[in-house]
């Protein structure tokens, strides 16, 4: 058996039926396409979440209140509100003087409507102590950040994110205006430069005023959302948790580790949390390519045996001419895998197709999405494809080599 | 000797249903003979082919070919000798209708091993003999009858086999065609070819030197053709 002859015959075969021959690929062609669009946006997803904790700074600490596994979600992430962290617990940590501790800025958060004239656009705002800008590395394009006196006397100032304040105030400069919330006028004073990226939380969309103030006048409330420290060097980061777990151990009196109301993070291990994300919902969808190749696979094995019985004749003709039987199994053999070779094919050109629009769209929506192909899932979508039509060519192939000449010879 | 059997029995079935098709059956044939096994529906004269072609084994007694015993060839090795030394002629031509004339032609080459430039030249070549060059890119179905039989001969000829077997060649054609198949054969055979024709028809046979006749799986005749028919409805125009 020559192998020009079984691709000659392979193509001949798809084309002389194309619709059946296209329903046919169809399951295989999902399946690869499928492989292909799960790793590309998996591997984009985990570039984007990356960019986005490095943009926050690797070398930063998170506290959040309630206890919760480090490598899991954190609870408010389900909407359980924990009262446990406070105001006090951040100035204990920074009255210990941990020469490590660069800086320690704490957040509370709220959605309110914000009223400028005729506009009132529904705005995140948080309240965070006047170390923001350091802690965060955020930059300030025109006016100023609020001071710690201001926070320590619950002034009504707000600083405004590049978005928010084009939202609010167009092409008009912010700075002197003033904005309500909630009945409270607030005087904007800055605005933050640009700074891009941003998937859970972006500065450009949101406005800040003192945390003291947040809290007593806007959500009455005396705990924390969360806290973050800045560290040194990221090699500190280990010691500054256990420093944290201890103060706070101290502060609130507990004894057993096991008993924590509160949980502390790096940015890594909340990167790794959110891998581990991302990663399940990968495996996920893989599983189900995978059962779309599996399909696929049964679609082209009941068409190779129907195409068998067609061509009992040729078959029969073929082994009257010198064909041994291993030749006709190796040629149907190669036309099941010819035609799961070529869906798989499609597959991946229609992958990366799809996995190129789905970048070309994030990145329109303005989310830094990097379009990934990466070369082994190529590779492994080819060896799969190649992989479904041996297992699946198998049967139909064995089942042609056994027909009996004479018989076949006879065959209507 | 090309072909020696001696006692050849072919059955099917097992146990009370078992049906004796060939009950013993000798003969010889020599090189470049021409002989007609003939014989009424059930007579056996189809298994003997499939037999003497290597399509099928007997159950009992023996097969020489080449002064070779061959009837406990393994399968592959029955494909071998009908790669190398069987032509097959069938009454429903069995031409793949996917492929092309020359395409058609070529089939046999693929299993003969015969390498891609040799199997178009021969071919072409046989093609030409049988006078269907101008035809080579056609699809067999938009052929007549006596052109598809012409195509099948070349097909039967590419490997130069020692031996063409020819069932009912002239079944499927009107009688102008069949006289064509039949003057071919013929010719064929006067350049030294070694052909079996399997007919049930008188007239078909008797354009063979030889005819053994068969009835339920016994030879009652096998002797030289009296009257021979030529490849034209009688025998005149050979003898002008």
């Amino acid at each position: 058996m020559d192998f020009e002859e079984a691709i000659k015959n392979s193509y001949r075969m798809i084309l002389s039926n194309k619709m059946r021959s296209f329903l046919t690929m169809l399951g295989i062609i999902i399946g690869i396409m499928g492989v292909i669009v799960v790793v590309s946006l998996g591997a984009s997803a985990q570039s984007l979440i990356l960019n986005e904790v490095k943009s926050l700074g690797s070398n930063l600490v998170g506290i959040l209140p309630g206890k919760s596994d480090p490598k899991g979600p954190p609870a408010s992430a389900f909407g359980v509100v924990t009262t446990t962290l406070k105001y006090k617990d951040g100035e204990r940590i920074l009255k210990r003087n941990n020469p490590h501790i660069e800086n320690l800025c704490m957040y509370v958060q709220g959605t309110d409507t914000v009223v400028w004239n005729n506009n009132n656009p529904v705005v995140t705002f948080m309240g965070v102590t006047s170390s923001y800008i350091e802690v965060e590395d955020a930059e300030i394009a025109k006016g100023r950040f609020f001071t710690e006196e201001e926070n320590n006397s619950n002034a009504k100032v707000v600083v405004i994110g590049s978005e928010v304040a084009k939202d609010i105030f167009g092409d008009q400069d912010p700075i002197g205006n003033q904005i309500k919330i909630k009945k409270s006028i607030f005087n904007v004073i800055g605005v933050f430069k640009k700074r891009g990226g941003g998937l859970a939380q972006s500065q450009d969309k949101e406005i800040f005023i003192p945390i003291k103030t947040a809290q007593t006048l806007l959500l009455g409330i005396d705990y924390l959302g969360f806290i973050r420290i800045k560290v040194d060097r990221p090699e500190n980061i280990n010691n500054v948790i256990a420093f944290v777990e201890e103060v706070l151990r101290d502060s609130h009196n507990i004894q057993n580790p096991d008993d924590d109301d509160f949980s502390v993070r790096s940015s890594a291990s909340a990167l790794e949390a959110i891998s581990q994300i991302t990663n399940a919902v990968q495996f996920f969808l893989t599983a189900i390519a995978g059962i779309s190749l599996l399909v696929g696979g049964f679609g082209i094995m009941n068409i190779m045996l129907a195409t068998v019985q067609e061509r009992t004749k040729e078959i029969g003709l073929r082994k009257a001419v010198g064909a041994k039987s291993s030749e006709i199994t190796l040629q149907f053999l190669i036309e099941t895998v010819f035609i799961t070779f070529i869906s798989g094919i499609l597959g991946i050109i229609l992958g990366v197709f799809i996995s190129w629009l789905v970048a070309v769209v994030a990145q329109t929506l303005g989310y830094s999405w990097d379009f990934i192909i990466s070369f082994w899932s190529i590779g492994l979508g080819c060896f799969v494809s190649v992989g479904v039509g041996l297992i699946f060519g198998i049967i139909p192939a064995r089942k042609a080599s056994f027909l009996n000449p004479i018989e076949a010879l006879r065959y209507e | 000797m090309l072909i020696s059997i001696k006692n050849l029995k072919k059955d099917f079935g097992q146990g009370e249903t078992i049906t004796n098709v060939l009950k013993g059956i000798s003969f010889d044939i020599k090189k470049g003979e021409f002989v007609s096994i003939m014989g009424p529906s059930g007579s056996g004269k189809s298994t003997l082919m499939h037999i003497l072609s290597f399509l099928d084994k007997p159950t009992g007694g023996q097969y020489f070919f080449e002064d070779k015993e061959i009837s406990n060839f393994s399968d592959d090795q029955l494909a071998e000798l009908r790669s190398k030394k069987v032509g097959f002629i069938f009454q429903s031509f069995n031409l793949l209708n996917k492929a092309n004339v020359l395409e058609n032609v070529m089939l046999p080459m693929i299993y003969s091993k015969t390498s891609n430039a040799e199997r178009i030249l021969r071919a072409k070549k046989y093609l030409g003999e049988v006078g269907l060059d101008h035809r080579m890119y056609y699809n067999p179905a938009n052929l007549s009858g006596g052109e598809k039989q012409r195509v099948a001969i070349a097909r039967a000829l590419v490997n130069n086999p020692e031996i063409i077997f020819a069932d009912e060649p002239t079944g499927n054609l009107d009688s102008k065609s069949g006289y064509q198949v039949m003057k071919i054969l013929q010719e064929l055979n006067q350049k030294g070819n070694t052909i079996i024709l399997v007919t049930h028809e008188k007239n078909t046979a008797e354009h063979a030197e030889r005819i053994i006749n068969l009835r339920d799986g016994l030879i009652i005749n096998d002797g030289p053709v009296i009257q021979r028919q030529f490849y034209n409805n009688g025998s005149e125009e050979l003898r002008k």
